[in-house]
């Protein structure tokens, strides 16, 4: 650290160590893990959940999971639950460019209760309302450039968030 | 591409899915740019009590570390 005492300016240069303490630190806060319904989807999106919509994705999801499971009258919520799994996160700073490679585990939730979406998944969980239909481990890769100006303010641009593996695991 | 996991019920196009979850992640990136353009506060707070006033943020290192600058007050 060099510090200036004229200008009383001073320099830091953090080590990636401290970088990575950062992104546990956002991790450990919960922001990344969230669990997503279709009043989170926005306008139009690509695909609903639940589970008629994803058979396209999920072939056998609609017979095994659901209070109806079987029938030909299918429609229950499904949740997908984002968590960050345990493997640490790779992070590098690339000419002005924050790029960080993050495991995250995507768990499909097949809720049976009448009242979709009902709030606290976990708690849907316990009482076996919910149920865990699958498990996928992916690889996201997230890109963005950042810069501050003197009034402590950080302004910034998201260039890329792309999946990059996904594997199943439950 | 079809996965499945040992006696799972269920099987996973990985393929599609990766394909419409890249989709849908994209559709986020532009309400985020939108606020992270008009700039986000440091929360200088967390700072108290090292009287630092100003902080700057260098990216162009091109290492594994993050270069900061900052103004102590008097």
């Amino acid at each position: 650290m060099k510090v200036f005492k004229n200008l009383q300016e001073a320099e830091l240069i953090a080590s990636s160590g401290l970088v990575h303490s950062l992104i546990w630190l956002i991790e450990d806060s919960n922001v990344i893990n969230v669990a997503i319904d279709n009043t989170m989807l926005g306008d139009s999106p690509p695909i609903t959940l639940d589970t008629t919509a994803l058979t396209i994705l999920l072939p056998k999801l609609p017979q095994k999971f659901g209070k109806d499971k079987g029938t030909d009258s299918h429609y229950v919520g499904v949740y997908v639950r984002v968590r960050t799994s345990s493997k640490t996160p790779e992070m590098y700073i690339r000419s002005g460019r924050f790029i960080v490679s993050l495991s995250v585990n995507l768990d499909f939730i097949v809720d049976n209760t009448p009242n979709y979406p009902n709030g606290d998944v976990d708690v849907c969980l316990l009482a076996d309302f919910c149920q865990l239909a699958t498990t996928l481990n992916t690889s996201v890769v997230v890109s963005v450039a950042l810069r501050t100006d003197t009034k402590n303010r950080v302004f910034g641009n998201v260039q890329v968030v792309q999946i990059e593996d996904l594997q199943v695991v439950h | 591409m079809i996965q499945t996991y040992k006696d799972s019920p269920i099987e996973v196009d990985t393929k599609s899915l990766k394909m419409i979850l890249n989709t849908l992640v994209g559709s986020f990136i532009p309400p985020v740019n939108s606020q992270l353009r008009d700039g986000i506060d440091i929360p200088m707070d967390m700072l108290k009590g090292l009287n630092i006033t100003n902080l700057e943020l260098k990216t162009e290192l091109d290492y594994m570390a993050a270069g900061i600058t900052f103004d102590i007050e008097n």
